[in-house]
């Protein structure tokens, strides 16, 4: 006899139970944590870039703000309609950045976009080349949904 | 088709276009005026105002005013046109702060901080905020007891950056700016966009000093001037309709 085979042979435990079983405690954990929203977003893990934003950046449960896809609507409003928002990685957070106003314990929504070529102002002396930003942050207040800053670095 | 029925047809058809028409409006005569489409070299057209100072200075500041300026729609996507004051390190510009706003071809209002630490190919940041269609006070300046750049929008802060690598500039700028070969600068001559109480921080003893641009660049068909002590304007020359 299989491996298999001797634990579904356990008494009064049928196949089709463990099976309900494990789909119940996997449909319990996506309700209570959810899917991830994007690569990269994982409860609980925040990857470097994104954690390095703040002095505190805190994975937030998704308890009465607004939705990850109203949160990308404003983001793509503020990076442009033109750009491809479909890569963008999205995180919602509690964060405290003390360099940047009105971002004291906020819940927002951090909108990662990548890939951009978005051309930034300079002053028309400055040596080099006009630049483009390739990556942006857009901030958004999780629960108002109010655009709040966005960062780009060139 | 009868006979009859043509001009019946023609009714409809001239009562379509003025329902079209009256619902949807006729393009704008404006807009097309204010595409001037030119471009200079280096893919910016600028309209600017400047200056070597002999002081070093560690802040900048200007009311600057808003006007509703047509981004076109040439090229598709990217256009922007801003109106905003720098700091550099010096007359070449290999680091500098600058704060104004920026309007997109989105139509998106903004206005930003930017620091640009040296060298000029190095690593830059820009921070965008909301701001009114109005006529703000922006301001960027040095503090030493924290060592980061402070940008404030009517005197509320916004943003800091440390670790730019200088603390000081010598030179100092105003400027409309755009990417595109279609956008209006300022206002449409024979009016101007004003900046007003042009002003920079004196290092040494962190007092405020006004300040005239003397050199300027014009890139066609912009224009750009000093009109009194501490101001400075710029302008799209184009044909009124």
């Amino acid at each position: 006899m299989s491996r298999i085979t001797r634990r579904t042979a356990w008494p009064g435990v049928p196949l089709v139970g463990l099976l309900l079983g494990a789909g119940a405690v996997a449909l319990a954990l996506v309700i209570r944590y959810g899917l991830p929203d994007s690569p990269g977003a994982s409860p609980g893990v925040l990857p470097p870039d994104i954690a390095a934003l703040g002095t505190s950046v805190v994975p937030l449960e998704p308890n009465g703000t607004i939705s990850r896809d109203q949160a990308l609507a404003v983001a793509k409003q503020e990076i442009g309609p033109q750009f491809d928002m479909g890569q963008a990685e999205s995180y919602l957070v509690t964060i405290t950045d003390a360099s940047t106003a009105g971002l004291s314990d906020r819940a927002i929504w951090l909108i990662k976009v990548s890939g951009l070529s978005v051309d930034v102002p300079r002053p028309d002396v400055a040596s080099g080349s006009p630049r483009q930003a390739t990556v942006a942050y857009v901030y958004i207040d999780a629960f108002t949904g109010e655009w709040l800053t966005t960062a780009m670095q060139f | 088709m009868s006979a009859k029925a043509r001009p019946r047809l023609g009714l409809i058809v001239a009562a379509s276009v003025i329902l079209s028409v009256t619902l949807l409006g006729l393009p704008t005569q404006q807009v097309a005026a204010h595409c001037p489409g030119s471009q200079a070299s280096g893919g910016r057209d600028y309209a600017a105002g400047k200056r070597s100072i002999a002081n070093s200075a560690n802040g900048i500041k200007a009311d600057i005013q808003y006007t509703l300026k047509p981004v076109c729609a040439i090229p598709a996507g990217n256009a922007f046109s801003a109106e905003a004051i720098y700091l550099c390190i010096n007359s070449l510009c290999d680091g500098f702060v600058q704060v104004g706003w920026e309007r997109s071809q989105s139509g998106t209002l903004r206005m930003y901080c930017e620091f640009q630490p040296p060298p000029a190919t190095g690593t830059g940041f820009i921070f965008y905020f909301s701001v009114t269609a109005a006529t703000h006070n922006y301001k960027m300046q040095y503090d030493p007891l924290d060592s980061v750049w402070d940008c404030f929008l009517d005197g509320a802060w916004k943003k800091d950056k440390g670790g730019l690598g200088f603390t000081t500039g010598t030179y100092l700028g105003a400027q409309g700016e755009t990417n595109s070969t279609h956008t209006q600068l300022g206002r449409n001559s024979p009016s101007t966009l004003q900046y007003t109480t042009l002003q920079y921080r004196i290092a040494m003893n962190n007092t405020w000093n006004t300040w005239s641009p003397n050199t300027f660049t014009r890139d066609p068909p912009y224009g750009a001037s000093n009109p009194a002590v501490g101001s400075f304007a710029d302008w799209t020359n184009v044909p009124h309709n």
